[in-house]
C-alpha cells in the first residue's frame, strides 16, 4: 500500500462507542460479523473522522455513522473480538490484543480473537477498506482500541460502584475484576454485564498513562506462538473441507497469453484427475489430491499465444527505462536550478523487478451453493477478495462470506485476489468445495512484481560540496494503477514515495516521475515505493558526501541544520555502531530512511572474502514512536533487513520472451541462517504517535549495504543488486 | 497402490500411486497439515519430515521408498519436547509457515550433536525462512541445548 502517513492522520479521536443491547436487532446482523455468541455486553464503536475522509464522494455527511467495530464482553466475563487485521507474520494480533487488553486492566493471552470475515466494520480506517498493508495496523487501531476499552473499563466500574455505592474513585479494574480498594472486595466482570447494559457510554473517558501501562512498552510474547510450534495453525494451504477437490493452475506464462492447446484427454487419463477447467488466464486441472492434479497438468502440457508482454526481455525493459529519462515526465515538485554552483553531479540509479516469494504459495479455497459463496483465503485484502467472489458468482455481497486463515507470508503479494477468483471459478464449476494451490514456479512467474524503477539525479553543489539545488526524475510502473484498475498513463505517489520528502532541508528541489508500463503485472511490496527510492536518495547522499570528502553522518547532519527524528536515529546509532572506531579491513556504510510514519537508520559492517561480498554486523535504529511490543519491533527490524539483504545482493526477476525467467529457490535464492548477519536493533524512546514498523526496516538497508562494500573496493554502486 | 505407514508411532493404509511424495500423503490422505508445502522441489526445508530420526524433505520423497520405517511430523512432536519449549520460549515463529520443518531439522541436529557449534547450526539447519527468523532460530537451538542439558 502507499505510504499515506502524510495524507492521512491516522489519530481519529472523535470515536462514538454505544451499547447494542440485547434486544437491538444489530447483534443478530454483529452475531454473523463473529459476535462470540448474542449473549453479554457489546459495545459498538464508529470512527466519524475516518469514516468522513473517505466519504469524500458523498455531498451531505450522515449524521449518525454506523457501527465500526465492536468489543463485546461474553456471558462467562470473557473478552471477545474480531481483530481487524490478517496476520501474516507481523505480530499486529498480539500488538492490538495488548492494546485493548491493557486499556481495559485484562489480560491480553486470554482475549478470544477471531480473524476478520469480509465486513466494513473492519475496514481499516486509514484507507477505508479492508486490508492490512502500508504497516498501519497499529496507526489505525492505536487510538480507537484504547478509547473502546476505556469505554468498558469505565462503564463496568460504574456498574460496581453503583452496585456497592461507593464513588468510582476508590474502584478500579484489574486482571479481570472491579476491584474495591478501601475494603478489599472484588467483582468478577460477567457479574456486571446486565448492570453495565442500562450505563451511557462516557464521552473521552480518560486513558490510561504511559506509566499505568501493564503490557504496553514492554516485549510481551505473541498470542499466536503456540499454534505455530505445534502445527496446529490454519494457513490457507491447511483449509480442509467435507468432499473437496484440489486443482492447480498454468497461467499464461506471457502475460496476458491466449490459451491454445492442450491435450484434456491426456490429463484426464491420470488417476484422481476429475475435471479440466479453463480459467481467464490459463487452464486448471481439477483432481482428488494436489500430486494427482499436478501430474494432471504435466500432462495437459497446455501451450499458449501472443500476450501483451509477447517479445519483451530484461535488456528492452531497461532500455525503456533509460530512455525514460529523456522524457519530461509528470513534475512532482519544482524547485529553482542553481547557476552559481562549484561542482554539479550526474548519476542514474537503477533498481529491478522483484517477487515477493512468501513461503506459503498462492491458494485459496471456495465452496459457492445455489445459497452463498464461503471463501477461505490468506488474504490481505477482504474488500476486493469479496468484491470478486461476487462478480464472479453472481451472488449478492450479503451471500459472500470470505474467512480470513493466517498467512504464510504476505509482504504485499497477497493484497490481490487472483487466487480467490481462481478458487471461487472452480467450485461453481465443479459444485462442490475446491481448494486451488499454486506451484512454486506458478507463484514465482505469476507475481505482482516490485516494479523495476530507475532514477536520474542532477546535483548543484557549492564548493565545499553541499547541495544547492537538486532535480530527480523516476522512471518505474505504477502498483497503484495495477490496483485500482487506472490508466495507461497514472502516476501515484508511491512511485516518487521518500524522493523530495524526507527531513533533509533541501532547498530547491525538483521531482518528476514518468510512468512506464511494461505491462508486467506489479505491486506492492514490503515498503512500496521507499523500497527502491530509499536506496537511490541514500545512495545519492552517500556519493555526495564522499564527493565532499566529509564523514557520511557529518554530511547529513550539516543538510539537516536542526534536531529532528533523523538526526535522533542518526545520533543513537552513530554510537551503536561505534562508527568512528572504523578499520580498514570492514568497510562502513549508512543510510536513513523515513517511512509509513516511522524513521529507520542502519549501518552495515561488511567484508570481502574469496571476492564475495560477507556482511558481519547490521546496526539498526528506529523510531516508531510510541512502540506497543518492543520486542515485535525488533524482530521486524530485523525481518526487513533480512528480506531486503536477499533483494540487495541476490534479488531480480529476469524476463525472455515475455515471460519470467525465474521459478523455485534455485534461480531466485533467499538469504541462508549461514549469510545472515549479526543484527542489532535499538528503539528510539519517542512520545510521538505510533509509527508503522513492518516496512521501515527495509528501505536503509540497501545504501548502507552499496556504500560499505564501495568502501571495500573504491566504486560507486548504483544498481541493485550489488555486483562487485 | 496399496501402503501402510507408520506416521507419529501409528499405523495408517492408504491408497495413493507409487510416486506420490510423502508430503501429500500425509497432508491430502492423512489431513496432517501441519508438514508444508513451499517449494516442492527439495530447496527450502519446509516440508521436512523426520525418517527414522533423520530430516528428510517429504515433498521430494516419493512413498514406495518408505518401508516400514518411522516417520514423525510435528503433529507427533512431545508437546515439551526441549526443542518445541525452545521454540516457544523464544518466540520464533513469525509467519510461522516455515516452522515446522524448522523445528524438525533442530530436533534432528540436536540428536545428532548435543552441543552444536555456529558452523554445526548452520550446517544442519539448511531450512528457509522468508520471514527472516534465523537469528532466533538460532538462540532457539541454544536454548534446547541448555534445556536438555538441565534435563528438561
Ligand atoms: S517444500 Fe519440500 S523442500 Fe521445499
Ligand atoms: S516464519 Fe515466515 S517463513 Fe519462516
Amino acid at each position: 500500500m502507499q505510504d499515506l502517513i502524510k495524507h492521512h492522520n491516522a489519530a481519529s479521536t472523535d470515536i462514538e462507542v454505544e451499547v447494542i443491547a440485547p434486544e437491538n436487532p444489530s447483534r443478530r446482523d454483529l452475531l454473523k460479523a463473529g459476535l462470540f455468541g448474542i449473549g453479554g455486553l457489546v459495545l459498538g464503536f464508529s470512527l466519524p473522522s475516518a469514516q468522513k475522509a473517505y466519504a469524500a464522494t458523498a455531498t451531505s455527511p450522515p449524521k449518525k455513522y454506523p457501527v465500526k467495530g465492536w468489543l463485546q464482553l461474553t456471558e462467562n466475563g470473557e473478552l471477545a473480538m474480531v481483530i481487524p487485521v490478517s496476520e501474516m507474520g507481523q505480530g499486529s494480533q498480539t500488538a492490538v490484543a495488548m492494546i485493548l487488553a491493557d486499556e481495559l486492566g485484562a489480560d491480553y493471552q486470554k482475549i478470544q480473537i477471531r480473524m476478520p470475515t469480509n465486513n466494513s466494520l473492519y475496514n481499516n480506517p486509514i484507507y477505508g477498506m479492508q486490508i492490512t498493508g502500508g504497516s498501519t495496523a497499529v496507526r489505525a487501531w492505536w487510538q480507537p482500541m484504547r478509547v473502546v476499552a476505556a469505554t468498558l473499563r469505565e462503564m463496568l466500574i460504574s456498574a460496581a460502584a453503583k452496585q456497592w455505592q461507593v464513588s468510582t474513585q476508590q474502584c478500579s479494574l484489574e486482571n479481570g475484576f472491579v476491584m474495591d480498594s478501601s475494603i478489599a472486595r472484588k467483582v468478577a466482570l460477567q457479574d456486571l454485564i446486565s448492570a453495565a447494559q442500562t450505563i451511557q457510554p462516557p464521552k473521552n473517558p480518560p486513558l490510561k498513562k504511559a506509566d499505568q501501562y501493564r503490557y504496553i512498552g514492554k516485549p510481551m510474547p505473541r498470542v499466536d506462538t503456540f499454534a505455530k510450534t505445534d502445527g496446529s495453525a490454519i494457513f490457507g494451504m491447511d483449509v480442509q473441507l467435507p468432499d473437496m477437490l484440489i486443482a492447480t493452475v498454468v497461467q499464461s506464462p506471457v502475460f496476458g497469453g491466449k490459451l491454445h492447446r492442450f491435450d484434456e484427454a491426456a490429463a484426464k487419463s491420470v488417476n484422481g484427475v476429475q475435471a479440466v477447467v479453463k480459467i481467464p488466464n490459463g487452464i486448471a486441472v481439477v483432481a482428488d489430491s494436489y500430486w494427482q492434479a499436478k501430474k494432471g497438468l504435466e500432462k495437459l502440457n497446455p501451450t499458449f499465444t501472443g500476450g501483451e508482454t509477447a517479445g519483451l526481455d530484461t535488456a528492452v525493459i531497461e532500455k525503456r527505462l533509460q530512455s525514460g529519462l529523456q522524457k519530461s515526465g509528470e513534475s512532482v515538485k519544482a524547485g529553482k536550478v542553481a547557476t552559481d554552483f562549484a561542482h554539479e553531479y550526474d548519476a542514474i540509479y537503477r533498481a529491478p523487478y522483484l517477487a515477493h516469494a512468501t513461503m506459503e504459495p498462492m491458494n485459496a479455497t471456495a465452496q459457492v451453493t445455489d445459497a452463498k459463496c464461503e471463501v477461505w483465503a490468506p488474504t490481505q485484502n477482504q474488500t476486493m477478495s469479496a468484491q470478486v467472489a461476487a462478480d464472479i458468482s453472481l451472488m449478492q455481497p450479503s451471500q459472500v462470506i470470505i474467512h480470513t486463515t493466517y498467512l504464510g507470508g504476505g509482504f504485499g503479494r497477497r493484497a490481490y485476489v487472483d487466487f480467490v477468483a481462481q478458487a471461487v471459478t472452480l467450485s461453481m464449476e465443479m459444485g462442490r468445495p475446491v481448494k486451488v494451490i499454486w506451484s512454486r514456479e506458478e507463484d514465482m512467474q505469476h507475481d505482482f512484481y516490485r516494479p523495476a524503477a530507475v532514477c536520474g539525479f542532477k546535483v548543484q553543489t557549492d564548493a565545499q560540496g553541499m547541495p544547492l539545488s537538486w532535480q530527480s526524475k523516476v522512471v518505474s510502473d505504477s502498483t497503484m494503477a495495477e490496483f485500482t484498475n487506472g490508466s495507461d498513463t497514472m502516476i501515484d505517489n508511491a512511485m516518487s514515495d521518500g524522493i523530495a520528502d524526507q527531513e533533509y532541508g533541501l532547498e530547491n528541489v525538483s521531482l518528476s516521475v514518468v510512468r512506464e508500463d511494461m505491462k508486467i503485472p506489479v505491486g506492492f511490496w514490503r515498503s512500496v515505493g521507499h523500497s527502491y527510492s530509499g536506496f537511490f536518495m541514500e545512495g545519492m547522499l552517500n556519493e555526495l558526501a564522499l564527493k565532499a570528502k566529509r564523514d557520511p553522518f557529518e554530511y547529513r547532519y550539516a543538510l539537516l541544520k536542526k534536531e529532528s527524528r533523523t538526526t535522533g536515529v542518526l545520533n543513537q546509532l552513530e554510537k551503536l555502531s561505534g562508527w568512528k572506531n572504523s578499520n580498514g579491513a570492514v568497510g562502513k556504510g549508512v543510510a536513513v530512511v523515513q517511512s509509513f510514519g516511522s524513521f529507520a537508520g542502519q549501518v552495515i559492517e561488511a567484508r570481502l572474502q574469496n571476492n564475495k561480498i560477507v556482511i558481519d554486523k547490521v546496526y539498526c535504529v528506529i523510531d516508531c514512536g510510541i512502540v506497543v511490543n518492543p520486542e515485535i519491533v525488533k524482530r521486524q527490524m530485523s525481518s526487513g533487513i533480512i528480506f531486503a539483504l536477499t533483494a540487495a545482493l541476490k534479488g531480480k526477476v529476469h524476463f525472455a520472451d515475455g515471460r519470467v525467467t525465474e521459478s523455485n529457490f534455485d534461480n531466485y535464492p533467499m538469504l541462508t541462517m549461514q549469510e545472515t548477519p549479526e543484527i542489532i536493533v535499538e528503539i528510539v524512546n519517542s512520545n510521538e504517535a505510533p509509527g508503522g514498523y513492518g516496512e521501515p526496516g527495509v528501505p536503509p538497508l540497501a545504501p548502507a549495504l552499496a556504500a560499505a562494500v564501495g568502501q571495500l573496493t573504491g566504486k560507486i554502486y548504483r544498481e541493485l543488486p550489488i555486483k562487485i | 497402490m496399496k501402503y501402510s505407514i507408520l506416521v507419529n508411532g501409528q499405523s495408517h493404509a492408504v491408497e495413493v500411486d507409487a510416486d506420490t511424495p510423502l508430503l501429500w500423503v500425509l497432508r491430502d490422505q492423512l489431513q496432517m497439515n501441519g508438514t508444508k508445502f513451499s517449494c516442492g522441489a527439495g530447496l527450502c526445508g519446509a516440508c521436512t519430515v523426520l525418517i527414522d530420526g533423520k530430516p528428510v524433505r517429504s515433498c521430494s520423497y516419493p512413498i514406495e521408498n518408505l518401508h516400514n520405517q518411522q516417520v514423525m511430523t510435528i503433529e507427533g512432536l512431545e508437546r515439551n519436547h526441549s526443542v518445541a519449549q525452545a521454540w516457544r520460549e523464544m518466540d520464533v515463529p513469525q509467519c510461522g509457515y516455515c516452522q515446522s520443518g524448522q523445528i524438525l531439522s533442530a530436533v534432528a541436529l540436536l540428536e545428532k550433536t548435543p552441543n552444536p557449534t555456529d558452523e554445526q547450526i548452520q550446517a544442519g539447519m539448511g531450512n528457509l525462512c522468508r520471514c527472516g527468523t534465523y537469528p532466533e532460530i538460532k538462540r532457539a537451538i541454544a536454548l534446547a541445548t541448555d534445556l536438555t542439558g538441565k534435563g528438561a
